[in-house]
């Protein structure tokens, strides 16, 4: 179940990347492909057991649903993964993150959210998935 | 040809924090344009980090991930003065590669 470190080549002559290995087990697939929260988490193994290990910073109230800044960490041993899920988008799945031996299982970025909605931090461990969610207030739309 | 990736990666009590914004119009397929037409889908799909062609972060995209994607995470065991090469490829099958040197 758990996801590999990815491997990459590049065709020097195009200067083009071509990716592969980084995350694309099939469930991500499925996870990633799902048009529902509930078909996201199903493809995920179902709902992941609540931890307090995880922490999610996030606004509570976003203007800009465009614009919505995220930082995400889990202090559980052997985390692989920290998956983004935004139950009211279009498709939940907005990222995977996948930290090998020696890199932080931390990462911030920005996402997009539809509209006012519960964002999901799913973290895959050697032990299994865990998560920890957060509503979030957001006044314009990030999807029109 | 996409524009260059911008990369940022500062060692700091051993920890190198690294910071990259990969320019991109991440479009979700959803926006019409000025006369009604729907925008086709245009995002980032994978990236790829490596020091020394070891991989140290990965990721897998959705289009709910913001226009011009901002990352910032921290890696141990890397030193100042090496190659930091971050990839991405897009579902239109474009590519960037870039690399910066860790300060």
């Amino acid at each position: 179940m758990l996801l590999t470190a990815g491997a990459w080549t590049a065709a020097s002559a195009a200067g083009a990347a071509q990716i592969t290995g980084a995350a694309s087990l099939p469930d991500l697939e499925l996870a990633f492909a799902a048009r529902t929260f509930t078909e996201a988490i199903a493809a995920l193994g179902g709902m992941p057991k609540l931890s307090t290990q995880i922490s999610l910073e996030l606004p509570q109230l976003a203007e800009n649903g465009a614009l919505v800044p995220i930082t995400v960490s889990s202090q559980l041993r052997g985390t692989r993964d920290i998956l983004i899920l935004v139950d009211v988008n279009p498709q939940p799945v907005a990222a995977c993150f996948s930290f090998p031996d020696g890199t932080e299982a931390y990462a911030a970025t920005r996402i997009r959210m539809a509209h006012s909605g519960t964002v999901y931090i799913a973290v895959r461990t050697e032990e299994g998935l865990f998560a920890a969610s957060r509503a979030i207030q957001v006044t314009v739309s990030g999807c029109s | 040809m996409p524009k260059p990736i911008r990369i940022r990666a500062r060692v700091r009590n051993g920890i190198a924090d690294v910071m990259i914004l990969m320019p991109h119009p991440m479009e979700t397929g959803l926006r019409q344009d000025e006369s009604g037409n729907t925008k086709p889908a245009h995002f980032i799909t994978r990236m790829l980090v490596t020091v020394a062609e070891r991989t140290v972060f990965s990721a897998r995209m959705s289009f709910a991930v913001s226009q011009d994607p901002l990352l910032n995470f921290r890696l141990s065991g890397v030193f100042a003065g090496e190659r930091l090469r971050v990839a991405w490829t897009d579902n239109q099958g474009e590519a960037r590669v870039d690399e910066a040197l860790i300060t």
